[in-house]
């Protein structure tokens, strides 16, 4: 019966009440941020500053290394203090913005971090403020965020880093990049009007902005010269050798594979600096126990396997599958999906490396779906960048009036002669338009708290001793797990990464005789005997999600006699329970 | 120094001691190539230290500014127990310092004599040469907590053999030294355990099964690195020895060679060719192994024209070349550098003091291995099992071979080692990929205008690039351009052009231009490589 009312007490917490704003009052945080915009990352770090201001016992900044460039990668370290080091709390690392271009991962992971600080009313993000730490890191790679703003750009350049790399080969460096001929701030592109029927293109007759592909009853008078640029180094080529060239999020070291093999993947794992420094950082803190890395765009939860190098566990793919189902309730237009079954083959990808190479349960978010564009799956808007040209116009014309659209403007080109210069510009088709951007950040800010409310979180929740007679007790306990995530995630069981989580019986009046993992409740005597001594008990595949792991020892000592009992993991809160032989028969830990 | 002095001095001595018996310290090597440096013009390059503070250091002969020339890289001992290794590339360097070699005018030389220096400290006082930061190699939550421990106080941690009804080893009929393995096919039993000596200093009844340190800092490299071995380190080049090694041939673009001398061997037998390679590779592109052919020949028809009256030749070194992580595989999968992967040496299988009977050619290598070493050493490079009283086994014996005696040779067979070596890298400076233009001619067109035609012919063994260079992208093509003067004016061609690779002896390309030249001035070809030199060729029309 007390078992039972102890279940009840422990189950996943209420619906908590809600924040003040929510309830109807007037909401007046310690910080204001405008979450309309994107920030260059000096705007990024002024946000961490002026959080760790206001909230000094919850956030601490820490620089873990710099980028090729020499800007600090700031991380915010969130938890409550008052409760403990932010070492001694399993944690989630939450990043941002690998790729230049995908800037919305530097916003919504900040947005988390706002948003749990400034509700601390809220039981829940309370509770996981006292019992987790959150490590924010919103840009992966500041130089790329800031060329993204600071040059002309596409939506889909300044991906790399800017560290020069020889994309064609020639022994010079970064020497033809995209140029900016019309002078406007932005790469588009360009077209070239020919005589009828020599062209592969024609313009739409509603709207001449738009290209459509010539056919046999449509003759096309105009051709595609690819992004604006010249032939910077007189090779014969055209922005062949960009600024950088590189895929940060293929230089990590789970199923690393050189560029020949993998595009991007830099000379060897951690080559770069910037990857070098997080990669040190969640090294040396193995309490990390959940990842989540925002890109964009797509609007997918994507998790490993990258590659088909390797089979992940079905235990562990049982909690990956309940918190992306999870996640696609949250995330409307969003997607849980294989990485490399459902969208390409990544070598050396960042949370495929955090989960086969450290064991943590790690998903990448692809930000900003274009369905979203509408709020429905507007028939023909799918595609991953929103190919249909109509509905993109449609969008920018009516909801932002033009702005993120370049018209087509006339250019003579020192090669092609006249042509035109325009197209999209790179705001619009992979990151959420200004007024649509509070939501993105916020939806996925809940998905991390669902992921890391549901980090293992380990007790002991009952412990009896059973007299023997002539001194001799068996004591039995049960350690239970009351969330999703395992202790020690079936990956790391099987490859041994990472320390087992360990049992320790302690007592000093009290000698420890045998005792192991309880294989049968009913049948004391199906103990699992550990290879060493009993006082130490190693569990290799830890406490598993929403369940038990039953011990027993046969000890001697006096009734009364005190012992403690001490449960220790790397990716859950380590706990003990206190008792005397003999003494009342359950417990909870502390 | 002294030791090999006195070795020198007695030819007529049967046996002398094993290693590191004339093996000079590597505690001395800076110094050592410090003074070759000086002496011998070379340049000394720390590439980077150890985690205990050890400098890496290269050696570099014949450096120069000439367009294209290639550099060769020798490297030793990443294991740090192959002190041969680091013997015989110090002593190459003093012959290359004191008397040149051919090799030096063909290519920029640099030597790593010894890659894993703090391991090569340890194996020189004859501990296990384990390396790298700790590794909880029985997954037990501890950290290096039970290593191998001297019982006997002999200051060696060597083997125990443990009676055992359930054991699978026995010792062997014709040798009481012997302790094989029982081969229940054959209708043999065991009765012995053979554990490292030690005290399972964590009561889990392994010994020496979690020794300090463990990452080995040859299967720490990117090319199949064993993701989840203790041993391949958390991460490639984790550790800085072999991230300082990497970073040494990346930044080195016109490697044409690299070659290891360490405890794998691809060279006494080239493995077979394959047509293509992948992330799991061990073959070399059939056109890569071709060269390694040729050259595997030339080096064994060298070691057999050594070898004289009273002279057996020199052992061929035995292993395969099949660990994950090797320097020697990422060097040729990643890097694209053709690599000669030598064992240097290994204990011969053939020799046996006069009075020993005859054994059958299947018999257990060590029994070979043991009367070897009496011929060898007298017997002294094993440690004949002795009783020891184990502190929780009871009753055991205690010995075995000695450190480094199976894996570096006698220090007299080093001069020899040496000598060979260097004869064959005197060989190699012929081989070279060099480019040429021939065929060269110029044809009026009238009214200023031309037609050139050209072949680029390489008339080095070697491709200008590796049939894997290419495949890896990583060396740079070959880069043929027309130079027009002031005023002239392409009408047909490309002025700039890339040849991924020209075959050796006689790979070629033909090229073809028609420009327009201005009054005065002439045209010229110029082709430029990464470690095929430079060949130009004026075009001799003139308007």
């Amino acid at each position: 019966m007390n078992l039972l009312l102890l279940l009840l007490s422990l189950a996943p917490p209420a619906p908590a009440a809600a924040a003040p704003q929510e309830a109807g009052g007037v909401w007046h945080p310690r910080v204001e941020i405008a979450w309309n915009r994107y920030y260059p990352y000096e705007g990024l770090l002024d946000i961490e500053a002026r959080l760790a201001e206001a909230w000094p016992e919850f956030v601490e900044l820490r620089d873990i290394g710099e980028s090729w460039e020499g800007r600090p990668l700031r991380l915010l370290v969130l938890t409550d203090r008052r409760t403990g080091p932010a070492e001694d709390k399993p944690a989630m690392w939450v990043d941002g913005n690998v790729h230049g271009n995908e800037v919305q991962g530097g916003e919504a992971a900040l947005y988390l971090a706002w948003w749990l600080l400034e509700h601390q009313d809220n039981p829940r993000a309370k509770a996981l403020l006292e019992t987790r730490t959150f490590y924010v890191l919103p840009s992966q790679n500041p130089d790329g965020r800031d060329h993204w703003f600071d040059t002309a750009a596409t939506a889909h350049s300044s991906r790399s880093g800017v560290r020069p790399y020889d994309d064609d080969r020639d022994g010079l460096l970064d020497e033809d990049p995209p140029n900016d001929l019309d002078g406007d701030g932005e790469i588009t592109m360009m077209r070239k009007q020919v005589p009828l029927g020599e062209g592969t293109h024609r313009l739409d007759p509603d709207d001449p902005r738009i290209l459509l592909p010539a056919d046999a009853d449509h003759p096309g008078d105009w051709i595609l010269l690819g992004s604006e640029g010249v032939d910077d180094d007189g090779d014969g080529r055209i922005n062949e050798d960009d600024v950088g060239g590189y895929d940060m999020n293929r230089n990590w070291p789970a199923d690393w594979q050189p560029r020949y093999l993998q595009y991007g993947a830099g000379d060897y794992p951690f080559s770069f600096p910037e990857t070098a420094a997080i990669g040190k950082f969640l090294i040396e803190h193995p309490n990390v126990a959940a990842v989540q890395s925002f890109h964009n765009a797509g609007g997918m939860i994507l998790r490993g396997p990258g590659a088909e190098y390797v089979k992940y566990p079905r235990s562990d793919v049982r909690v990956y599958d309940r918190l992306g189902k999870e996640g696609e309730a949250i995330l409307p237009f969003y997607r849980y999906m294989v990485i490399h079954a459902d969208l390409y083959t990544v070598h050396g990808g960042f949370v495929t490396w955090t989960y086969e190479g450290l064991g943590i349960f790690s998903f990448t978010n692809e930000l900003w779906a274009p369905q979203q564009y509408y709020g429905k799956d507007r028939e023909g808007s799918g595609g991953w960048f929103a190919r249909n040209t109509k509905d993109q116009l449609q969008f920018v014309d009516d909801l932002l009036l033009g702005e993120a659209y370049s018209d087509w403007k006339p250019y003579h080109h020192p090669l092609y002669g006249d042509v035109e210069i325009g197209g999209f510009k790179r705001q619009h088709g992979r990151v959420a338009p200004s007024f649509m951007i509070e939501e993105m950040c916020h939806r996925n800010a809940m998905f991390c708290i669902r992921h890391a409310e549901e980090i293992a979180d380990v007790s002991f929740s009952r412990v009896e001793t059973e007299d023997l007679g002539d001194g001799l007790w068996r004591v039995t306990a049960v350690l239970r797990n009351d969330r999703t995530m395992p202790s020690r995630s079936a990956m790391a069981a099987e490859h041994e990464i990472g320390a087992p989580d360990v049992v320790r019986f302690v007592g000093d009046g009290v000698t420890v005789l045998t005792g192991g993992v309880l294989r049968d409740a009913f049948r004391p005597e199906r103990l699992e005997l550990p290879v060493r001594r009993p006082e130490r008990i190693l569990l290799r595949s830890g406490v598993p999600g929403h369940g038990v792991v039953r011990l027993s020892w046969i000890v001697e000592g006096a009734a009364g006699a005190p012992f403690r009992l001490e449960y220790e993991a790397d990716k859950a809160d380590d706990t003990a329970f206190e008792g005397v032989l003999g003494g009342t028969d359950d417990a909870q830990g502390d | 120094m002294l030791h090999c002095a006195l070795l020198l001095l007695s030819p007529l001595l049967q046996a002398e001691a094993p290693p590191p018996y004339g093996y000079a310290p590597p505690e001395d090597l800076p110094e050592t190539l410090t003074a070759i440096a000086a002496d011998g013009g070379a340049e000394l390059v720390e590439y980077g230290h150890s985690p205990e503070g050890r400098p890496l250091l290269a050696l570099t002969f014949g450096r120069s500014t000439a367009p294209g020339r290639p550099e060769v890289l020798l490297v030793g001992n990443l294991d740090g127990a192959r002190l041969g290794a680091t013997e015989v590339l110090v002593g190459l360097c003093r012959r290359f310092a004191e008397s040149g070699s051919p090799l030096l005018d063909a290519a920029t030389v640099h030597v790593v004599p010894l890659a894993n220096p703090d391991a090569a400290a340890r194996a020189f006082r004859g501990a296990d040469p384990w390396r790298g930061g700790p590794v909880d190699e029985d997954h037990d939550g501890l950290m290096d907590e039970d290593g191998p421990t001297d019982l006997d106080g002999d200051g060696l941690a060597l083997w125990l053999k443990v009676p055992d009804p359930v054991g699978r080893w026995r010792t062997d009929e014709r040798d009481p030294r012997a302790l094989v393995e029982a081969d229940a096919a054959a209708g043999e039993a065991g009765g012995f355990r053979r554990l490292r000596e030690g005290d399972d200093r964590d009561g889990d009844r392994e010994y020496g099964e979690d020794p300090p340190g463990g990452e080995d800092l040859d299967a720490n490299f990117p090319h199949r690195w064993p993701q989840y071995r203790p041993e391949g380190g958390p991460y490639p080049l984790s550790a800085p020895e072999a991230r300082a090694l990497a970073d040494f041939v990346l930044a080195h673009r016109h490697l044409a060679l690299v070659v290891v001398l360490d405890d794998d061997d691809a060279f006494e037998k080239v493995p077979k060719g394959a047509d293509r390679v992948d992330r799991d590779a061990t073959r070399p592109l059939q056109d890569d192994r071709e060269v390694l052919v040729v050259w595997s020949k030339r080096f064994r028809d060298l070691r057999e024209a050594d070898a004289g009256e009273g002279r057996p030749a020199l052992p061929a070194p035995r292993g395969g070349a099949d660990e994950r992580g090797r320097f020697g595989e990422w060097a040729y999968f990643q890097a694209g550098v053709p690599v000669i992967e030598s064992a240097l040496w290994s204990p011969p299988l053939d020799r046996a003091p006069e009075s020993a009977p005859e054994l059958e050619k299947d018999a257990p290598d060590e029994l070979k291995l043991l009367r070897w070493n009496d011929v060898a050493y007298d017997g002294a490079g094993f440690r004949t099992w002795r009783r020891l009283d184990h502190p929780s086994l009871g009753p055991v014996e205690v010995g075995g071979w000695l450190p480094l005696v199976l894996d570096n040779p006698p220090a007299s067979d080093l001069p020899r080692l040496t000598a060979l070596w260097g004869d064959f890298l005197d060989d190699l400076s012929g081989d070279f990929a060099t480019l040429e233009w021939v065929d060269v001619e110029t044809t009026p067109l009238g009214s200023g205008v031309f037609e050139a035609r050209a072949t680029l012919v390489n008339r080095g063994l070697l491709a200008t690039t590796s049939a894997m260079g290419v495949r890896s992208r990583r060396p740079l093509p070959v880069r043929v351009v027309l130079e027009l003067p002031q005023g002239g004016e392409l009408l047909a061609g490309r002025r700039l052009q890339s040849v991924e690779r020209l075959e050796g002896l006689g790979g070629h390309r033909e090229f073809r231009w028609v420009y327009r030249l201005p009054e005065s001035g002439a045209a010229a070809l110029r082709a430029t490589s990464q470690c095929a030199g430079e060949a130009i060729a004026e075009l001799e029309a003139e308007r």
